[in-house]
Protein backbone atom coordinates (compact mmCIF):
# COMPACT_ATOMS: atom_id res chain seq x y z
CA UNK A 1 0.00 0.00 0.00
CA UNK A 2 1.04 3.26 -0.88
CA UNK A 3 2.73 5.26 2.22
CA UNK A 4 1.17 8.51 0.97
CA UNK A 5 -2.41 6.78 1.37
CA UNK A 6 -1.16 5.79 5.12
CA UNK A 7 -0.33 9.01 5.77
CA UNK A 8 -3.78 10.22 5.02
CA UNK A 9 -5.58 8.17 6.37
CA UNK A 10 -3.87 8.42 9.93
CA UNK A 11 -4.17 12.00 9.77
CA UNK A 12 -7.66 11.73 8.97
CA UNK A 13 -8.88 9.07 11.03
CA UNK A 14 -6.69 11.23 14.21
CA UNK A 15 -8.76 14.45 13.15
CA UNK A 16 -12.31 12.23 13.45
CA UNK A 17 -11.03 10.82 16.61
CA UNK A 18 -9.94 14.57 17.73
CA UNK A 19 -13.52 15.62 16.44
CA UNK A 20 -15.31 12.88 19.51
CA UNK A 21 -12.96 13.49 22.10
CA UNK A 22 -16.41 14.55 24.25
CA UNK A 23 -17.15 10.88 23.88
CA UNK A 24 -16.03 7.70 26.00
CA UNK A 25 -13.25 5.76 25.08
CA UNK A 26 -15.50 2.87 24.79
CA UNK A 27 -18.24 4.70 22.49
CA UNK A 28 -14.93 5.81 20.30
CA UNK A 29 -13.49 2.86 19.82
CA UNK A 30 -17.05 1.51 18.83
CA UNK A 31 -17.84 4.23 16.45
CA UNK A 32 -14.37 4.45 14.99
CA UNK A 33 -12.93 1.11 15.39
CA UNK A 34 -13.34 0.07 11.80
CA UNK A 35 -13.39 3.30 9.71
CA UNK A 36 -9.70 3.22 9.81
CA UNK A 37 -9.81 0.18 7.41
CA UNK A 38 -12.57 1.27 5.76
CA UNK A 39 -10.50 4.91 4.90
CA UNK A 40 -7.63 2.90 3.19
CA UNK A 41 -10.17 1.69 0.82
CA UNK A 42 -12.17 4.99 -0.19
CA UNK A 43 -8.36 6.57 -0.13
CA UNK A 44 -7.23 4.13 -2.58
CA UNK A 45 -10.10 5.35 -5.31
CA UNK A 46 -9.00 9.36 -4.86
CA UNK A 47 -8.49 11.73 -1.97
CA UNK A 48 -10.55 11.22 0.92
CA UNK A 49 -11.47 14.82 1.96
CA UNK A 50 -13.15 15.13 -1.70
CA UNK A 51 -15.08 12.23 -1.45
CA UNK A 52 -15.94 11.83 2.17
CA UNK A 53 -15.82 15.37 3.28
CA UNK A 54 -14.00 17.13 6.20
CA UNK A 55 -12.96 14.42 9.04
CA UNK A 56 -15.45 17.09 11.03
CA UNK A 57 -18.16 16.54 8.88
CA UNK A 58 -17.54 12.72 8.66
CA UNK A 59 -17.76 12.69 12.68
CA UNK A 60 -20.94 14.71 12.61
CA UNK A 61 -22.83 11.99 9.98
CA UNK A 62 -21.25 9.38 12.26
CA UNK A 63 -22.54 10.49 15.24
CA UNK A 64 -25.58 11.42 13.97
CA UNK A 65 -26.28 7.94 12.34
CA UNK A 66 -25.15 6.36 15.27
CA UNK A 67 -27.91 8.08 17.30
CA UNK A 68 -25.43 9.99 19.67
CA UNK A 69 -25.45 13.83 20.68
CA UNK A 70 -23.79 15.93 18.02
CA UNK A 71 -19.81 16.92 19.28
CA UNK A 72 -20.37 20.46 21.58
CA UNK A 73 -20.19 23.59 20.17
CA UNK A 74 -16.83 25.13 21.50
CA UNK A 75 -18.10 28.10 23.77
CA UNK A 76 -16.30 31.59 23.67
CA UNK A 77 -14.93 31.85 26.53
CA UNK A 78 -13.18 34.61 28.12
CA UNK A 79 -9.30 33.23 28.63
CA UNK A 80 -8.77 32.43 32.34
CA UNK A 81 -6.50 34.20 34.43
CA UNK A 82 -3.75 31.89 35.83
CA UNK A 83 -3.78 32.53 39.36
CA UNK A 84 -7.76 31.81 39.37
CA UNK A 85 -6.98 28.55 37.26
CA UNK A 86 -3.93 27.78 40.10
CA UNK A 87 -6.66 28.60 42.67
CA UNK A 88 -9.14 26.40 41.90
CA UNK A 89 -6.71 23.64 41.29
CA UNK A 90 -5.94 24.39 44.78
CA UNK A 91 -9.51 24.63 46.28
CA UNK A 92 -9.69 20.76 47.30
CA UNK A 93 -6.37 21.31 49.53
CA UNK A 94 -7.65 23.99 51.13
CA UNK A 95 -11.31 22.27 51.92
CA UNK A 96 -8.59 19.83 53.53
CA UNK A 97 -6.49 21.81 55.13
CA UNK A 98 -9.49 24.07 56.66
CA UNK A 99 -10.48 21.04 59.00
CA UNK A 100 -7.26 20.54 60.34
CA UNK A 101 -6.98 24.12 60.95
CA UNK A 102 -10.06 24.10 63.00
CA UNK A 103 -9.10 21.41 65.34
CA UNK A 104 -6.35 23.58 66.02
CA UNK A 105 -8.60 26.19 66.86
CA UNK A 106 -10.64 23.73 68.93
CA UNK A 107 -7.37 22.20 70.80
CA UNK A 108 -6.48 25.80 71.44
CA UNK A 109 -10.15 26.89 73.26
CA UNK A 110 -10.09 23.55 75.09
CA UNK A 111 -6.33 24.68 76.76
CA UNK A 112 -7.42 28.01 77.37
CA UNK A 113 -5.41 29.19 74.50
CA UNK A 114 -2.16 28.34 76.54
CA UNK A 115 -1.34 25.69 74.54
CA UNK A 116 2.02 24.23 74.08
CA UNK A 117 3.08 22.95 70.98
CA UNK A 118 4.68 19.86 72.07
CA UNK A 119 2.15 17.18 70.09
CA UNK A 120 2.49 19.29 66.91
CA UNK A 121 2.14 18.70 64.15
CA UNK A 122 -1.27 16.97 65.35
CA UNK A 123 -4.10 19.17 67.45
CA UNK A 124 -4.93 17.55 70.80
CA UNK A 125 -8.17 19.10 71.83
CA UNK A 126 -9.00 18.14 75.27
CA UNK A 127 -5.25 17.00 75.75
CA UNK A 128 -6.04 14.07 73.04
CA UNK A 129 -4.23 14.02 69.78
CA UNK A 130 -6.20 10.64 68.99
CA UNK A 131 -9.20 13.38 69.12
CA UNK A 132 -7.71 16.01 67.37
CA UNK A 133 -7.12 13.41 64.39
CA UNK A 134 -10.42 11.62 64.53
CA UNK A 135 -12.02 15.10 64.23
CA UNK A 136 -10.11 15.92 61.36
CA UNK A 137 -10.99 12.91 59.83
CA UNK A 138 -14.37 13.33 60.08
CA UNK A 139 -14.81 16.94 59.38
CA UNK A 140 -13.24 15.87 55.58
CA UNK A 141 -15.87 14.47 54.00
CA UNK A 142 -18.60 17.62 55.16
CA UNK A 143 -16.00 19.84 53.80
CA UNK A 144 -15.28 18.61 50.96
CA UNK A 145 -19.25 18.36 50.39
CA UNK A 146 -19.45 21.31 50.86
CA UNK A 147 -16.62 23.06 49.08
CA UNK A 148 -17.80 20.87 45.92
CA UNK A 149 -21.28 21.66 45.74
CA UNK A 150 -20.07 25.04 44.34
CA UNK A 151 -17.29 23.54 41.98
CA UNK A 152 -19.10 23.63 38.07
CA UNK A 153 -16.78 20.61 37.03
CA UNK A 154 -14.90 18.31 39.47
CA UNK A 155 -11.11 18.62 40.11
CA UNK A 156 -10.15 15.17 40.12
CA UNK A 157 -6.24 15.63 39.67
CA UNK A 158 -6.55 17.04 43.52
CA UNK A 159 -8.16 13.76 44.54
CA UNK A 160 -4.31 12.25 44.33
CA UNK A 161 -3.11 15.38 46.38
CA UNK A 162 -5.66 15.28 49.12
CA UNK A 163 -5.20 11.14 49.47
CA UNK A 164 -1.40 11.35 49.85
CA UNK A 165 -1.95 13.88 51.89
CA UNK A 166 -4.27 12.28 53.96
CA UNK A 167 -1.69 9.13 54.02
CA UNK A 168 1.70 10.81 55.26
CA UNK A 169 -0.78 12.66 57.89
CA UNK A 170 -2.26 9.38 59.52
CA UNK A 171 0.92 7.42 58.83
CA UNK A 172 2.99 10.31 60.81
CA UNK A 173 0.38 10.47 63.57
CA UNK A 174 0.81 6.62 63.80
CA UNK A 175 4.49 6.21 63.54
CA UNK A 176 4.30 9.37 66.29
CA UNK A 177 2.24 7.40 68.61
CA UNK A 178 3.59 4.06 68.54
CA UNK A 179 7.41 4.89 68.33
CA UNK A 180 9.08 4.49 65.33
CA UNK A 181 9.01 7.18 63.40
CA UNK A 182 12.68 9.47 63.48
CA UNK A 183 11.18 11.57 66.15
CA UNK A 184 9.83 9.34 68.23
CA UNK A 185 12.61 7.47 70.91
CA UNK A 186 9.83 5.86 72.54
CA UNK A 187 6.18 5.70 73.08
CA UNK A 188 4.81 9.13 74.13
CA UNK A 189 1.77 10.18 76.49
CA UNK A 190 0.03 13.06 77.44
CA UNK A 191 1.38 14.58 80.27
CA UNK A 192 -0.66 16.81 82.99
CA UNK A 193 0.18 18.67 86.11
CA UNK A 194 -2.28 19.00 89.21
CA UNK A 195 -2.26 21.83 91.89
CA UNK A 196 -5.17 23.41 93.87
CA UNK A 197 -7.38 24.80 93.42
CA UNK A 198 -9.50 26.85 90.45
CA UNK A 199 -10.04 30.31 91.55
CA UNK A 200 -12.93 31.05 93.27
CA UNK A 201 -14.21 27.73 93.68
CA UNK A 202 -13.24 27.83 97.36
CA UNK A 203 -15.28 31.28 98.60
CA UNK A 204 -17.35 30.89 101.34
CA UNK A 205 -18.81 31.21 104.05
CA UNK A 206 -19.49 27.71 103.91
CA UNK A 207 -21.86 26.53 106.68
CA UNK A 208 -21.39 23.14 108.86
CA UNK A 209 -22.91 20.08 107.03
CA UNK A 210 -22.14 21.60 103.38
CA UNK A 211 -20.14 19.72 101.09
CA UNK A 212 -17.26 21.72 100.14
CA UNK A 213 -15.65 20.95 96.71
CA UNK A 214 -12.26 21.23 96.02
CA UNK A 215 -11.66 21.58 92.15
CA UNK A 216 -8.18 20.49 90.98
CA UNK A 217 -6.29 22.76 88.61
CA UNK A 218 -5.35 20.54 85.75
CA UNK A 219 -2.48 22.04 83.14
CA UNK A 220 -0.60 20.88 80.51
CA UNK A 221 -1.74 18.03 78.10
CA UNK A 222 1.21 18.17 75.65
CA UNK A 223 3.14 14.68 74.55
CA UNK A 224 6.36 13.62 76.40
CA UNK A 225 8.01 10.43 76.71
CA UNK A 226 7.96 10.03 80.31
CA UNK A 227 6.35 7.14 81.32
CA UNK A 228 2.92 8.25 83.12
CA UNK A 229 2.80 8.22 86.57
CA UNK A 230 0.45 7.91 89.16
CA UNK A 231 -0.94 10.57 91.38
CA UNK A 232 -2.88 11.06 94.80
CA UNK A 233 -4.65 14.06 95.43
CA UNK A 234 -5.76 14.77 98.88
CA UNK A 235 -7.24 17.32 100.65
CA UNK A 236 -8.39 18.24 104.72
CA UNK A 237 -9.76 20.11 106.56
CA UNK A 238 -8.56 21.29 109.77
CA UNK A 239 -9.30 23.85 112.32
CA UNK A 240 -11.00 25.99 113.75
CA UNK A 241 -9.32 29.18 114.60
CA UNK A 242 -10.82 32.53 115.68
CA UNK A 243 -8.96 34.48 112.75
CA UNK A 244 -7.56 33.50 109.76
CA UNK A 245 -4.06 35.30 110.23
CA UNK A 246 -3.87 32.64 113.24
CA UNK A 247 -4.37 29.66 110.99
CA UNK A 248 -1.83 29.71 108.83
CA UNK A 249 0.94 29.09 110.78
CA UNK A 250 -0.87 26.08 113.05
CA UNK A 251 0.51 23.09 111.52
CA UNK A 252 -0.74 21.25 114.75
CA UNK A 253 -4.55 21.60 114.61
CA UNK A 254 -6.90 18.94 114.36
CA UNK A 255 -8.28 17.70 111.27
CA UNK A 256 -12.07 17.86 111.34
CA UNK A 257 -13.16 16.26 107.67
CA UNK A 258 -10.87 14.57 105.02
CA UNK A 259 -12.00 14.22 101.28
CA UNK A 260 -11.50 10.95 99.54
CA UNK A 261 -8.14 10.96 98.33
CA UNK A 262 -8.63 10.59 94.16
CA UNK A 263 -5.89 8.27 92.25
CA UNK A 264 -5.48 9.50 89.00
CA UNK A 265 -2.06 9.60 86.68
CA UNK A 266 0.04 11.70 84.93
CA UNK A 267 -1.81 10.96 81.92
CA UNK A 268 -4.97 11.12 82.53
CA UNK A 269 -5.86 14.67 82.81
CA UNK A 270 -9.96 15.98 83.31
CA UNK A 271 -11.12 17.62 85.51
CA UNK A 272 -10.99 15.76 89.43
CA UNK A 273 -12.78 16.73 92.23
CA UNK A 274 -12.44 16.09 95.60
CA UNK A 275 -15.41 16.49 98.64
CA UNK A 276 -15.05 17.21 101.69
CA UNK A 277 -18.34 16.76 104.19
CA UNK A 278 -17.59 19.82 106.74
CA UNK A 279 -19.27 18.24 109.85
CA UNK A 280 -22.64 19.89 110.93
CA UNK A 281 -21.18 20.18 114.54
CA UNK A 282 -18.45 22.62 113.56
CA UNK A 283 -17.99 25.51 114.99
CA UNK A 284 -17.79 28.84 113.54
CA UNK A 285 -14.55 30.42 112.59
CA UNK A 286 -11.83 29.92 110.35
CA UNK A 287 -10.41 26.76 108.73
CA UNK A 288 -7.32 25.25 106.95
CA UNK A 289 -7.70 23.36 103.99
CA UNK A 290 -4.88 21.27 102.99
CA UNK A 291 -3.74 19.71 99.88
CA UNK A 292 -1.49 17.33 98.72
CA UNK A 293 -0.02 15.97 95.37
CA UNK A 294 1.82 13.17 95.24
CA UNK A 295 3.61 11.09 93.35
CA UNK A 296 5.28 8.29 95.04
CA UNK A 297 9.39 8.49 93.92
CA UNK A 298 8.34 11.77 92.22
CA UNK A 299 8.34 14.20 94.72
CA UNK A 300 4.84 16.02 96.31
CA UNK A 301 3.45 19.61 96.83
CA UNK A 302 1.50 20.56 99.18
CA UNK A 303 -0.16 23.90 100.16
CA UNK A 304 -3.01 25.37 102.14
CA UNK A 305 -6.04 27.51 101.29
CA UNK A 306 -7.65 29.13 104.11
CA UNK A 307 -11.84 28.94 104.30
CA UNK A 308 -14.34 30.14 107.21
CA UNK A 309 -17.32 28.38 108.08
CA UNK A 310 -20.52 29.91 109.36
CA UNK A 311 -21.59 33.21 110.10
CA UNK B 1 -37.68 16.20 -3.80
CA UNK B 2 -34.80 15.80 -1.32
CA UNK B 3 -33.63 12.30 -2.12
CA UNK B 4 -31.04 12.64 1.04
CA UNK B 5 -33.56 13.72 3.14
CA UNK B 6 -35.92 10.99 1.98
CA UNK B 7 -33.18 8.16 2.30
CA UNK B 8 -32.42 9.09 6.46
CA UNK B 9 -35.82 7.61 7.16
CA UNK B 10 -34.88 4.01 5.21
CA UNK B 11 -31.28 4.18 5.52
CA UNK B 12 -31.72 1.41 8.68
CA UNK B 13 -34.02 -0.20 6.44
CA UNK B 14 -31.71 -0.51 3.51
CA UNK B 15 -28.77 -1.37 5.84
CA UNK B 16 -31.12 -4.77 7.46
CA UNK B 17 -31.43 -5.63 3.89
CA UNK B 18 -28.17 -5.79 2.33
CA UNK B 19 -26.97 -7.79 5.59
CA UNK B 20 -30.26 -9.70 5.36
CA UNK B 21 -28.81 -11.19 1.46
CA UNK B 22 -25.58 -11.75 3.07
CA UNK B 23 -22.87 -10.67 5.80
CA UNK B 24 -21.19 -7.83 5.05
CA UNK B 25 -18.08 -5.60 6.26
CA UNK B 26 -18.92 -2.04 6.60
CA UNK B 27 -17.59 -0.51 3.02
CA UNK B 28 -19.20 -3.59 1.07
CA UNK B 29 -22.27 -2.10 2.59
CA UNK B 30 -21.81 0.80 0.94
CA UNK B 31 -20.74 -0.12 -2.03
CA UNK B 32 -23.63 -2.45 -2.56
CA UNK B 33 -26.25 0.35 -1.05
CA UNK B 34 -24.56 2.57 -4.29
CA UNK B 35 -24.51 -0.27 -6.79
CA UNK B 36 -28.37 -0.16 -5.57
CA UNK B 37 -29.42 3.13 -6.96
CA UNK B 38 -28.67 4.92 -3.52
CA UNK B 39 -25.24 6.69 -4.63
CA UNK B 40 -25.63 9.84 -2.15
CA UNK B 41 -25.72 7.37 0.77
CA UNK B 42 -22.46 8.87 2.47
CA UNK B 43 -19.74 6.31 4.32
CA UNK B 44 -20.24 8.00 7.54
CA UNK B 45 -24.07 7.70 7.78
CA UNK B 46 -23.61 3.99 6.82
CA UNK B 47 -21.00 3.23 9.65
CA UNK B 48 -23.03 5.03 12.27
CA UNK B 49 -26.25 2.91 11.37
CA UNK B 50 -24.28 -0.09 11.83
CA UNK B 51 -23.06 1.28 14.63
CA UNK B 52 -26.64 1.84 16.34
CA UNK B 53 -28.31 -1.49 14.79
CA UNK B 54 -25.46 -3.31 16.60
CA UNK B 55 -25.80 -1.25 20.06
CA UNK B 56 -29.60 -1.81 19.73
CA UNK B 57 -29.42 -5.70 19.37
CA UNK B 58 -30.21 -5.80 15.48
CA UNK B 59 -26.19 -7.27 14.51
CA UNK B 60 -23.93 -9.29 15.64
CA UNK B 61 -20.31 -9.34 14.19
CA UNK B 62 -17.19 -11.28 13.76
CA UNK B 63 -13.47 -10.75 12.33
CA UNK B 64 -12.56 -12.23 8.92
CA UNK B 65 -8.86 -11.78 7.95
CA UNK B 66 -7.98 -10.68 4.81
CA UNK B 67 -5.88 -11.90 2.03
CA UNK B 68 -4.38 -8.63 1.58
CA UNK B 69 -4.94 -6.18 4.35
CA UNK B 70 -6.24 -5.55 7.58
CA UNK B 71 -9.11 -7.59 9.59
CA UNK B 72 -12.60 -6.93 8.45
CA UNK B 73 -15.22 -6.83 11.22
CA UNK B 74 -18.25 -8.50 8.87
CA UNK B 75 -21.85 -8.05 10.63
CA UNK B 76 -24.60 -10.13 10.30
CA UNK B 77 -28.22 -10.55 11.53
CA UNK B 78 -29.47 -12.00 14.27
CA UNK B 79 -33.16 -12.98 15.19
CA UNK B 80 -33.79 -9.43 16.02
CA UNK B 81 -32.21 -7.78 13.07
CA UNK B 82 -34.31 -10.30 10.98
CA UNK B 83 -37.94 -9.30 12.59
CA UNK B 84 -36.99 -6.08 11.85
CA UNK B 85 -35.97 -6.51 8.65
CA UNK B 86 -39.61 -8.27 7.91
CA UNK B 87 -41.15 -5.67 9.65
CA UNK B 88 -39.48 -2.58 8.02
CA UNK B 89 -40.46 -4.25 5.23
CA UNK B 90 -44.07 -4.68 5.72
CA UNK B 91 -43.86 -0.99 6.26
CA UNK B 92 -42.38 0.04 3.79
CA UNK B 93 -44.68 -1.62 1.32
CA UNK B 94 -47.79 -0.30 3.38
CA UNK B 95 -45.82 3.24 2.43
CA UNK B 96 -45.57 2.45 -1.18
CA UNK B 97 -49.01 1.02 -1.62
CA UNK B 98 -50.69 4.40 0.00
CA UNK B 99 -48.51 6.67 -1.96
CA UNK B 100 -48.74 4.95 -5.20
CA UNK B 101 -52.77 4.68 -4.52
CA UNK B 102 -51.94 8.67 -3.80
CA UNK B 103 -49.74 9.59 -7.19
CA UNK B 104 -51.51 7.15 -9.68
CA UNK B 105 -55.28 6.84 -8.46
CA UNK B 106 -56.88 4.06 -10.16
CA UNK B 107 -59.19 5.18 -13.29
CA UNK B 108 -62.42 5.75 -12.38
CA UNK B 109 -61.48 6.45 -8.42
CA UNK B 110 -61.51 10.41 -9.78
CA UNK B 111 -64.66 12.28 -11.14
Amino acid sequence: VNTTIIDEVTRYASEVEATCADLSAKQRQALLGDPPEHLREVAASGSLQAQLGSPQQYADEIRAAAGLPPRPVAENQEPVPWWRTIWRDLLPAWWVLRCYLAVWVWALVTQNWTYSFNTFPFPAPLGHPGLGLVATVLLIPPSLWLGHRHMRQPVAAMWVVIQVATTVYLLAFVSQAVGIGPNAASTQHATYQYSCCQPGTLVGPHQPGDALTVHWIVTGGGWSYQNSSPVTLRATLAGSFDTAAAAKPDTTARTIATADPIHTTTAAGGSPVSTIHIPTNAPPGYYDLRFSITMPGGGSSSGTSIIKVGK
Amino acid sequence: MDRSQLLKGVLDLAVLAVIGESDAYGYDVVRQLRDAGLSEVADASVYGTLQRLYANGQLSTYQVASDAGPTRKYYALNATGRTALSEGHKTWQGVVNALDGLLDPPRGARR
